[in-house]
């Protein structure tokens, strides 16, 4: 007898994608997790475009991720061209970074992840019981609103950021004054961290690569190596390993590395980089008695939670660094050549790679972390349904599956691509 | 009076609310063009947007009049969905949308210019 599980509608993620899954005599035989988005053609668009007019394009593939994007087109363009961005640039490229990242990581968490685990349809549905929590991720994203919009010069899909520079920068005054609304809202991110450690996760670990940048000084987001814990190799070397590829049955593609798919996001940046977390996030965590590295996918959430401690703790440190210097936007050296921009982005590694000839661009290339995540979510998805069978309640398989990828806070549109699923037993 | 305007001048369906802000002069009226609902919090705040389904320039004053879809995604917590939230929160008492439609007619802005001359 074959069973065969539909899962035509994953809901509560970024965009759509449906799950097919066929199971013979309780053995998988099939398990397709796939996108159907319509193609994006971004790195398309991009193409005989001028090389400053990249992120102002790409920055469209998402409006949750638009400083991501808009920072690593810029990053690569820059390391295409010559151009050595200054401290300040650098800083307010990580202020963006650290805004864009609590608004997400708040939005994502309390009104996507949670209702799951407390039984609830929609944060809404939450309110009665949870009315301080569902507050408190509305100013959480507020803060991250009013960082992107005070140094990107407005909510989403930043303006002041450019090839080379900023058009405008933040007063310090300003910007200080936020600090004072982060240093009250620490309080309710660990908060946040508190109450994601106390819910019951799906009893599974996973054995992959788990891929970061790493860097010496600081928990790594826009340099760095790329390093798992057997692999580290330079951003600019990424198509040596990583491998895209295209599926009949998914408009998004996949990526792998050696054949095997591998994990990107909040887990593998916290297993790789622990020790570079903000002494308060590491601190939330030691009190949680949550240990890393960790290989339970599902601890995703919680780690996106501590995130929101260290972010709020890097706006404290880099605001008071910033000096609000008056500078120019840097012009290119070289008009010609090739830059890689990998950064870490609220759902993980984000790749932006531009071929430029005479200040235009000629070949572009974008690799999401969704598009990364989508193997290992395929393939945990096919490795935990022999034990989610025992469930024997469909609507409860699904709910766990539905947990799981909303545990990777996928990205569906911007991986150039909601879930169906679709069970067949036999 | 305040009043918050919504809307994407790259969308041709959803601009009109902000051509007609620009468009008004109206004594003791300011447009104010928002892009996050943070602005509306703890206000009784007057909106201007425009609203598929209707044909005429109309006040809404009921949230409940709006259609709720599935929060699948962050990029459905629309407006309705703020709105209800924040309702339901204590953050928002009583609110005035001034909705128009995707598309001008003659006589608009008249109809607008009624709609807030009420309100004040």
């Amino acid at each position: 007898m074959t069973h065969t599980i539909n899962l035509n509608h994953i809901t509560k993620i970024e965009g759509h994608a449906k799950l097919a899954i066929e199971i013979e005599k309780n053995k998988v035989k099939k398990c397709e997790l796939s996108s159907i988005e319509g193609s994006r053609y971004f790195e398309g668009l991009v193409k005989g475009k001028k090389y400053f007019e990249a992120h102002e394009i790409t920055s469209r593939i998402c409006g949750i991720c638009s400083c991501a994007h808009t920072v690593a087109a810029n990053t690569a363009v820059e390391r295409a061209l010559g151009i050595e961005p200054t401290h300040q640039t650098k800083l307010l490229n990580k202020l963006l970074m650290l805004g864009e990242r609590i608004r997400s990581h708040a939005a994502h968490l309390f009104f996507l992840a949670l209702p799951d685990y407390l039984g609830y349809e929609s944060a809404i549905a939450m309110l009665p019981k949870y009315k301080n929590e569902v507050q408190s991720a509305l100013r959480m994203m507020k803060a991250g609103n009013e960082i992107v919009r005070l140094v990107g010069g407005r909510d989403m899909h930043p303006v002041a950021a450019a090839v080379g520079g900023y058009r405008n920068i933040p007063s310090k005054e300003k910007l200080m004054e936020l600090v004072e609304s982060i240093k009250k809202l620490k309080l309710e991110a660990n908060a946040t961290v508190e109450l994601f450690s106390k819910l019951k996760l799906y009893d599974y670990e996973h054995k992959c690569e788990f891929f970061s940048l790493q860097d010496s000084k600081e928990y790594a987001m826009l340099e760095g190596p790329l390093v798992s814990e057997k692999s580290k190799f330079e951003q600019h070397e990424y198509l040596d390993y990583f491998k895209e590829y295209h599926s009949k049955y998914s408009t998004a593609n996949f990526v792998v590395k050696d054949n095997k798919p591998y994990m990107t996001g909040a887990l593998a940046r916290m297993n790789n980089n622990f020790e570079m977390l903000s002494e308060d996030a590491k601190l939330a965590v030691k009190k949680s008695g949550i240990e890393f590295p960790n290989l339970n996918p599902f601890t995703n959430n919680f780690c996106q939670a501590v995130e929101l401690i260290h972010c709020m703790d890097e706006v404290i440190k880099h605001s008071v660094d910033y000096e609000e210097i008056e500078e120019h936007i840097l012009k290119p050296v070289t008009n010609t050549g090739r830059g890689v921009a990998a950064i870490e982005v609220p759902r993980g590694i984000l790749f932006h790679d531009y071929t430029i000839e005479d200040g235009t661009i000629i070949k572009a290339n974008i690799i999401t972390p969704t598009a990364q995540n989508l193997k290992v979510m395929e393939d945990e998805i096919k490795e935990m349904l022999p034990s989610l069978l025992k469930l024997k309640d469909e609507e409860k398989i699904n709910l766990e599956i539905e947990k799981l990828i909303r545990a990777y806070d996928p990205c569906f549109s911007c991986s150039s691509h909601f879930l169906e699923v679709k069970w067949k037993k036999k | 009076m305040i009043i918050h305007v919504l809307g994407n001048e790259f969308l041709k369906e959803d601009s009109l609310a902000l051509k007609i802000a620009d468009s008004l002069k109206i004594n003791n009226v300011k447009f104010i063009k928002i892009n996050t609902f943070d602005d509306l919090m703890k206000t009784h705040p007057v909106i201007l947007d425009v609203c598929k389904g209707i044909k005429k320039a109309s006040l809404i004053t009921d949230i409940d009049e709006f259609i709720s879809r599935r929060t699948a995604t962050v990029h459905d917590m629309d407006f309705g969905f703020f709105l209800k939230l924040n309702k339901s929160l204590g953050n928002i008492d009583e609110i005035n949308i001034i909705a128009i439609p995707l598309e001008s007619y003659e006589g608009i802005n008249q109809d607008i210019i009624k709609i807030i001359e009420e309100l004040k």
